[in-house]
């Protein structure tokens, strides 16, 4: 389709519904990014991420005929996703590690550049970080990755993991606990 | 919210790239089934084409009152091609071609209030319609005997069906695609376009001053549409491969 201005996800929902697959590429292309990382989190391997938000994808679209207009896109996608991949994640024979690093760049803050020192500093305990988290369990660690990493909100976490918000609140809370543990603070 | 939770927001991860999975389902939904799910796709079907007739009976009604028309067009999201995925309907395209009154091309040229581009890779037609109606749109549309490279198609008898619209006055054209018809997605000299083929697919066109009525459809063969940048809207049928398409697409200047 060809149109003067973007469609708002209500319209291209409409027109998936009515079997128009450009509009759901729309969509997709819209979500992919996110759908792709929280599967990576719970999968641990890139390979089994891409198949598994494919897979999560396609069965969305056959599934839009239950998607209640008006609500949000993203949440109930992401709970398709997510589930996917625990699917995947449980059927794989093999269970992958999960590797995060750290971006070079630390996110702009505004503040004065740091010391070199510093900043060596700082790229350790982004590793320890990280390196942390891959090693909780995969329910651990992908509630503080769609809480922090992610940027989900409480209300889209508990959609994206199936479970009510206080569920997410007692989770996080338990998850970070063991995260310092990883990373070898005091509880 | 804690030491740990401000670094964990921080953190800027180095995430694998994301794989480009909307091409992929693209490509996975042209074999798959509609949108709606199994228990719903009987009643998806005739509320969607209800859904296209409260827009036709809006259209209609909002054609009479030039300033609303845009901004409606616009509610709709439609300012000048839309692609509508439906099966044709072989009773409607009883009508031949719809083509206008035949005369030649410096007649079309200044009577169709817009710059008529010529094809230069298959050259100057053998016959040239103006449809011109008093309140319509108007639109050009040329036809090229067969010949070598332009063998006659199915759908027009003609090698070649190359038509333009005055895009510029936001015409409506829906095209009406059965699901074994192929639509791809393309760029011609930069500008947006699709190629339809595999299988006839029906054709409709709302005249863009008209009265907001559908032209009658009919059959039509692989098809590339061409949304210029120059305000035209080109189209081009025939029995030829796609990048013969966009390669005549590519030739058309004024």
């Amino acid at each position: 389709m060809v149109v003067g201005r973007p469609l708002t996800e209500t319209e291209l929902v409409e027109r998936a519904r009515g079997g128009d697959g450009l509009a759901y590429a729309a969509l997709v292309r819209d979500h992919q990014e996110i759908a792709f990382r929280i599967a990576y989190v719970i999968c641990g391997s890139a390979a089994d991420a891409e198949e598994a938000a494919q897979e999560a994808f396609v069965k969305a679209y056959g599934a839009l005929g239950r998607f209640r207009t008006g609500e949000p896109l993203r949440p109930w996608l992401l709970a398709i996703v997510a589930n996917e991949a625990r699917n995947r994640r449980r059927s794989a024979g093999r269970r992958a590690a999960l590797t995060l690093r750290a971006a070079g760049e630390e996110r702009p803050s505004g503040e004065a550049a740091p010391s070199p020192e510093a900043a060596l500093l700082a790229g350790e305990r982004r590793e320890a970080l990280l390196a942390g988290l891959s090693r909780l369990s995969e329910r651990d660690r992908t509630v503080i990755a769609c809480r922090y990493l992610l940027e989900l909100s409480e209300a889209e976490t508990a959609a994206t993991l199936g479970v009510r918000r206080g569920t997410v609140k007692s989770r996080l809370s338990r998850a970070l606990d063991r995260l310092r543990e990883e990373v070898g603070e005091r509880v | 919210m804690s030491e740990l939770e401000l670094e964990l927001r921080a953190l800027a991860v180095d995430w694998p790239e994301t794989p480009d999975l909307a091409s992929g389902i693209e490509s996975r939904l042209a074999h798959s089934a509609p949108a709606a799910s199994r228990r719903h796709r009987l009643l998806a079907r005739p509320a969607w084409q209800l859904a296209v007739a409260l827009v036709a009976l809006v259209l209609a009604i909002v054609a009479a009152v030039p300033p609303a028309r845009s901004a409606v067009l616009d509610l709709f999201g439609i300012s000048s091609v839309e692609v509508v995925r439906e099966e044709p309907q072989p009773s409607r395209f009883a009508s031949g071609l719809g083509l206008g009154d035949a005369v030649t091309l410096s007649d079309a040229r200044r009577r169709a209030g817009f710059d008529v581009v010529v094809p230069s890779a298959v050259g100057e037609p053998d016959a040239v319609y103006l449809f011109d109606s008093v309140e319509g749109g108007r639109r050009v549309d040329f036809v090229y005997r067969p010949r070598d490279g332009l063998p006659e198609a199915s759908s027009t008898g003609a090698g070649l069906l190359v038509t333009q619209f005055e895009a510029v006055a936001e015409p409506v054209i829906q095209k009406t695609i059965g699901a074994a018809a192929t639509l791809e997605r393309l760029t011609v000299g930069g500008d947006p376009a699709f190629f339809i083929s595999g299988e006839d697919h029906g054709f409709a066109y709302i005249p863009t001053r008209g009265g907001g009525a559908f032209e009658p459809q009919r059959l039509a063969g692989n098809t590339l549409l061409v949304d210029r940048s120059d305000g035209i809207l080109l189209r081009i049928e025939g029995d030829i491969p796609r990048d013969e398409a966009v390669r005549i697409a590519e030739s058309a200047e004024p």
